[in-house]
């Protein structure tokens, strides 16, 4: 199938207000705890430079192929607690994509997370696709902790 | 008494039976509810619940009315958060209608009590979920347009 253009949406309603998700994903000292696309892969080190045109960049030990990967970009809208928009420069590669991250509070202290993820290459797609359900299934985690 | 409802049509440029199967697969579900994973055979009395890829249950509830590639009734409880499930069982409903090329789709979700909160919270999850049904069909993706509330 042809993936070219398509967008990856993916959903997740999470016991935690809009506030505290929308920091999890924006402060670095919270990031390095729960961004990790799966078992194999650990967050090391997160910059984060909170403004719009602001850096961020994540640094992820690969454990199974012993590599050290950074994936970057910048941000585009900050509009805690409701949306954040950022640039998303996948690993390795040298073209921008966006993801965008809206959290919706459906009742007090219970959030629905939706994330978008657009312009992704046919071959990065699947990657990113399991990396989210991943990274979300860490995040959910951490949260329930 | 006044009920909470919510209500929204859409035309699909689809057939009746491809609609009612992206409405009652699991893996079409699961793209248009964006993760969530919806099981049910979708005969009358069957049980029907929705579970997240962590294995949490959302949502849960009963067929009430099932006529292929026409209209799908079913009452649902919400089991995740405690005010929401408190309100008992709201009830959803499809209804399909070929329209020239297209079919147009009628969502109706309402409950029985006034300024039901469940129904506002999911007031803003719908007009999502369509426009990924809608996609799906016509174009083969799930392209989630912006949310207007923010």
């Amino acid at each position: 199938m042809n993936a070219e253009n398509l967008v990856l949406v993916v959903q997740r309603k999470l016991k935690a207000s809009p506030e505290r998700l929308f920091d999890a994903w924006t402060r670095p000292e919270l990031l390095v705890q729960w961004f990790h696309a799966g078992e194999a892969m650990n967050t090391q080190a997160a910059e984060v430079d909170l403004r719009v045109g602001g850096a961020w960049s994540l640094t992820m030990d690969h454990t199974d192929i012993n590599e050290r990967r950074i994936t970057k970009g910048k941000y585009l809208v900050l509009d805690r607690p409701n949306k954040l928009v950022l640039t998303w420069i996948p690993c390795l590669k040298d073209y921008e994509t966006k993801v965008t991250l809206l959290f919706r509070e459906i009742a007090e202290g219970f959030t629905e997370m939706t994330l978008t993820h657009e312009g992704l290459r046919n071959e990065d797609f699947r990657g990113h696709e399991s990396g989210w359900d991943e990274i979300f299934k860490t995040f959910s985690n951490w949260f329930e902790k | 008494m006044a009920k909470s409802t919510f209500v929204h049509e859409t035309y699909i440029r689809t057939t009746p039976e491809k609609l009612w199967s992206t409405l009652t697969t699991t893996d079409s579900l699961k793209r248009v509810w964006m993760g969530t994973r919806i099981e049910s055979d979708w005969k009358v009395g069957s049980p029907w619940r929705a579970i997240s890829p962590e294995g949490t249950l959302y949502d849960s509830g009963e067929v009430v009315e099932s006529i292929p590639n026409q209209k799908l009734a079913f009452k649902w409880v919400n089991e995740w958060v405690p005010d929401f499930k408190a309100e008992g069982y709201s009830l959803c409903q499809y209804e399909m209608e070929p329209v020239g090329e297209a079919v147009k789709l009628t969502i109706t979700h309402s409950a029985e009590r006034p300024d039901s909160k469940f129904i506002a919270a999911v007031t803003g999850a719908w007009p999502m979920v369509a426009s990924n049904i809608k996609s799906l069909l016509e174009t083969g993706k799930v392209v989630l347009v912006d949310n207007p509330r923010h």
